[in-house]
């Protein structure tokens, strides 16, 4: 069976559609909006027709071009002239423009031809065959008309799975401008609408100004005797008072969506003087207070309801339900009077705003489609057919401009509309009249990829099959006379942990120039202003994976004690900015945020930059890690691989030496000399060492992994474990790959670093640890009578079966080993600051 | 991400408003590092903001919500003030609006 599937609420103040699928309605969302609902107005401008949001926007400035509330004109004869098109238009039209508007909320790209359309209970007959007529001008071949206060009651059915037994039901309608209430009869699970009553001119808009003009101005001329203006008449009608309103009512309207949830709120507002300057204050609202200024109005239509109950000879406990519809309604105080003055209780499950259309979708779902033609929903098969156009675009890919023009031609006459928006929602022509050639400059989101689609539509603004590409402009990105980096650009930073530096990338190869970056870091170390150490900012170009002591130092800020004003403290923050010209000048920008103090220099590539501090660290650390390869090498019996760094072990330490002997007394050519010796001693041994330590650090990586799979063997571990494990190990087979030894070696720290807890939290292992920590001879430790102490400690855990104790056992123990040569020189660790 | 968007565009719409406070007030206090590092730190979570305060404002805007306050004038609006800004939602090569701006769009003086 085909179902119709589609309904619509064309709304007086908002319109919106659904539709049901699966057992479910779905709300659509306006496509450049966000919201569910679309305004009920219509504006004519000289070149366009803007339905909606915009079209409302100018409902006030523009009354004669700008058309809303025309539902209430339906099955009359009364026509809109429309001056800036010189001719009349008929609340029919308008509703079609508004259900055509409706249609493109239809994200799926289906083309309903049937459609469920709501009407008020109020609505006769030729007012019922108005709304048809524009549904089928909208290109719905089939409209079924439901009234909304039957739609309501349908969805508050469906929602709560309710039978529907006989009784009767009351729909209290109370929207952004409109009142209306019902009475529903429900027999044999038949729904009937038997009576109704309602005002056109009373919603929420009415509550915001009051809410402004009874709540918010009498607190605001009391704050101050300039604001004694806002109540004097001839200034009400200027603009800047115009200006104050327009966000009073804002704030009016947050206020009373926050006095549904609390009883107190607040407004801040800054708000002018005399003297231009602006003042902020602040108002406090209370529910009491809002509720006393819309109190006459909600009980106004409280009373409707009651008349319309006394008409028809019902008193309030006749009715069994009473269903809520209206954003107004989600007010306390309206649901309240209700119950109160009423003595009826309501129900307020269902979401009041789109009760009409869900109910409408609801009864689509169920309502037989009397089409023969194919399912309703169907997505149209693109098919150039031979009378339509052809339509082929030009447009720049790239700009730098903010906006850019898009051009079309079509291959032959076409009359109709066509429209562009833009992907993420920000731009929208609304229909503009079509011709053979097609210019419209769209505005351009900065530094962004835009996507715009344009489509066609015929003269009743119905879609029109034709494909046409999407249209991709870059902004900004990509400038033609740009030219890339041809190697990375890093900041050195300090790895704590390992007590010594490493790269940070600014700004990778092949970026195109210019370049700029804000990157934010803390202190990693305290500098005193009384003190020795120095914040060294050290921009580097060439390889991001080889070491810091490798690549051409291409700009350095050195900041030493005599610069600060105050001491520096570890964990501060420090901002440094790096720009890079097309020229590929430097600009670095240093702020300390402890001291206030910017740090601001350029550098001309051309010229070289040395710090005799970080030099003498740099050398220094590698002498360390050669002995330390050199004594790995022979180990594993590679003595080719260890002459060979023996020999620039010996380069190394004859810069050292050099540097030693000239302390202060460095000449600047000097210093560029030792720098660049160094610089490429360094590339050598890193070259050297890096193909062989990759395939160590990959052969370490895979044993210490095997090692935490044996302990996974145990269920509970590996339960408690595991997502760290695979957080690790997540892209192995990309982190493998590259050739950096920093980043392998980070993994297999990592996973040691798990494997240790491991052992820590197996019963087994803390066991075996303790009994080789306690066989080892207690002369190696460095306080032997701890250790002894702690021996005891342990095995007393071991008999009580107590192994937490036992964990701080074993980890008291190792800390009473003695640490190796290597991290003794770290300690010497100085670093650049930056951590 | 999404579940809490909604308290993303709540943190951005109040930081906005410290800042619409604060900038008149910079002789004072000047936050503007701190505003621009907070952004900075938006942007890596994929949130952009924007107020486009003294642009030029078209009806083919669909990124603000406007009030018009005295005339319209075709081709002659400008945006005098803005209450909620732009938000966008920044992924690789997508952008996405999430909110739309709030803003008081009158005639340019000059024209």
């Amino acid at each position: 069976m085909n179902t119709i599937n589609f309904g619509i609420d064309l709304g007086t103040t908002n319109s919106l559609i659904a539709c049901f699928s699966n057992g479910k309605v779905e709300v659509f969302k306006h496509p450049v909006g966000l919201k569910d609902t679309l305004p009920s107005v219509v504006a004519f401008r000289a070149n366009r027709v803007l339905v909606g949001d915009k079209a409302r926007e100018l409902l006030e400035k523009d009354g004669q071009n700008v058309f809303a509330g025309f539902k209430r004109k339906m099955g009359t004869s009364e026509s809109f002239f429309v001056p800036v098109l010189q001719k009349s238009i008929s609340p029919i039209e308008l509703s079609k423009m508004v259900l055509q508007e409706l249609r493109t909320f239809i994200y799926d790209g289906s083309q309903p031809e049937s459609v469920v359309i709501t009407i008020p209970a109020s609505f006769d007959t030729i007012q019922s065959n108005a709304t048809k007529k524009a549904g089928h001008e909208a290109g719905f071949k089939e409209v079924v008309l439901l009234q909304e206060p039957i739609a309501a009651c349908l969805a508050f059915a469906n929602k709560h799975e309710l039978s529907l037994e006989n009784g009767n039901w009351l729909v209290y309608d109370l929207g952004g401008g409109t009142f209306d209430v019902a009475i529903i009869r429900i027999e044999n699970n038949e729904l009937k609408v038997v009576d109704h009553k309602g005002d056109n001119y009373l919603g929420g808009l009415d509550f915001d100004n009051l809410l402004v003009e009874r709540v918010l101005l009498p607190q605001i001329v009391d704050t101050h005797n300039d604001f004694h203006r806002f109540t004097d008449n001839s200034f009400r009608q200027s603009l800047e008072c115009q200006r104050v309103f327009q966000l009073l009512l804002f704030k009016a309207e947050e206020a009373k969506k926050e006095l549904s949830s609390s009883n107190q709120t607040e407004i801040d507002v800054a708000l002018p003087l005399l003297n231009g300057e602006e003042k902020d204050i602040l108002l406090a609202i209370s529910r009491d207070q809002f509720n006393a200024s819309i109190r006459a109005k909600v009980e106004y239509s409280i009373s409707l309801v009651r008349e319309l109950l006394e008409s028809n000879q019902l008193s309030p406990a006749d009715i069994k339900q009473v269903v809520l519809v209206g954003g107004s309604t989600y007010i306390p105080f309206v649901r309240e009077s209700i119950e109160r003055l009423l003595g009826i209780s309501v129900n307020t499950t269902v979401d009041p705003t789109t009760a009409v259309v869900v109910g409408a979708g609801y009864y689509a779902g169920t309502k037989r489609t009397m089409l023969t033609a194919p399912s309703t929903s169907s997505k149209p098969e693109i098919t150039l057919s031979p009378l339509l156009p052809a339509v082929s675009l030009s447009y720049l890919k790239t700009s730098t401009e903010e906006e850019e023009l898009i051009m079309a031609s079509l291959d032959r006459p076409f009359d109709g509309f066509y429209r562009i928006t833009r992907e993420d929602g920000g731009f929208d022509t609304g229909f503009l009249p079509a011709t053979q050639k097609l210019r419209q400059y769209v505005p351009l989101l900065s530094g962004r990829l835009n996507r715009f689609t344009l489509k066609l539509y015929d003269v009743n603004q119905n879609p029109v099959p034709v494909s046409t590409p999407a249209v991709e402009i870059t902004q900004g990105k990509f400038s033609v006379q740009g030219q890339p980096l041809p190697n990375d650009i890093c900041l050195e930073v300090d790895d704590v942990e390992q007590k010594r530096t490493k790269l940070e990338v600014i700004f990778s190869k092949n970026s195109i120039l210019p370049l700029e970056k804000t990157v934010y870091r803390e202190l990693s170390k305290t500098i005193r202003k009384d003190g020795t150490d120095r914040l060294i900012v050290n921009i580097l170009e060439g390889d991001k994976f080889a070491l810091p002591s490798t690549n051409q130092v291409i700009g350095l800020i050195e900041i030493g004690p005599e610069r600060l004003t105050q001491d520096l403290i570890k964990g501060s923050d420090l901002e440094i900015k790096i720009q890079i010209s097309e020229s590929r000048e430097i600009s670095v920008s240093v702020f300390v945020s402890i001291s206030e103090q910017e740090f601001k220099e350029v550098f001309n590539p051309s010229e070289r930059y040395v710090s005799l501090q970080k030099l003498h660290e740099e050398i220094d650390t590698l002498i360390l890690q050669m002995k330390h390869d050199v004594k790995d090498y022979e180990r594993t019996e590679d003595f080719e691989i260890a002459a060979k760094i023996n020999q620039y072990l010996e380069e190394a330490i004859a810069v050292k030496q050099e540097l030693d002997k000239s302390v202060g007394a460095v000449n600047a050519d000097e210093k560029y000399h030792l720098q660049e010796r160094k610089r490429r001693v360094a590339q050598k041994f890193d070259q050297l060492d890096r193909f062989k330590k990759l395939s160590l650090l990959r052969h370490e990586y895979f044993e210490v992994k095997q090692n935490i799979d044996q302990f996974f063997h145990d269920e509970t571990i590996r339960k408690k474990f595991e997502s760290e494990y695979l957080t690790i190990s997540k892209n192995e087979n990309t982190f493998l790959k590259v050739e950096s030894t920093l980043l392998i070696e980070g993994k297999v720290r990592e996973l040691r670093l798990l494997r240790n807890k491991l052992i820590f939290s197996s019963k087994d292992h803390l066991i075996s640890l303790y009994f080789n920590l306690a066989q080892i001879n207690q002369q190696a430790y460095t306080d032997k009578r701890m250790a002894a102490v702690f021996i005891e400690q342990g095995e007393k855990a071991l008999e009580r079966q107590n192994y937490d104790e036992l964990k701080v056992v074993n980890i008291a123990l190792l800390n009473l080993l003695p640490d190796d040569d290597a991290r003794k020189v770290k300690e010497n660790f100085m670093g650049t600051g930056i951590g | 991400m999404q579940k809490n968007a909604a308290a993303w565009i709540g943190l951005i719409n109040q930081l906005f408003e410290i800042e619409q406070r604060v900038r008149p007030k910079k002789e004072v206090i000047d936050a503007t590092r701190q505003f621009d590092r907070i952004r900075i730190h938006l942007e890596e979570l994929g949130f952009k903001y924007h107020s486009p305060v003294n642009e030029h404002y078209q009806e083919t805007r669909t990124d603000c919500e406007a009030s018009v306050v005295g005339d319209y004038v075709d081709g002659k609006m400008i945006i005098s003030r803005v209450i909620k800004p732009i938000i966008y939602r920044v992924e690789e090569n997508k952008t996405v609006l999430l909110q739309r701006a709030i803003v008081v769009v009158e005639s340019c003086k000059d024209e």
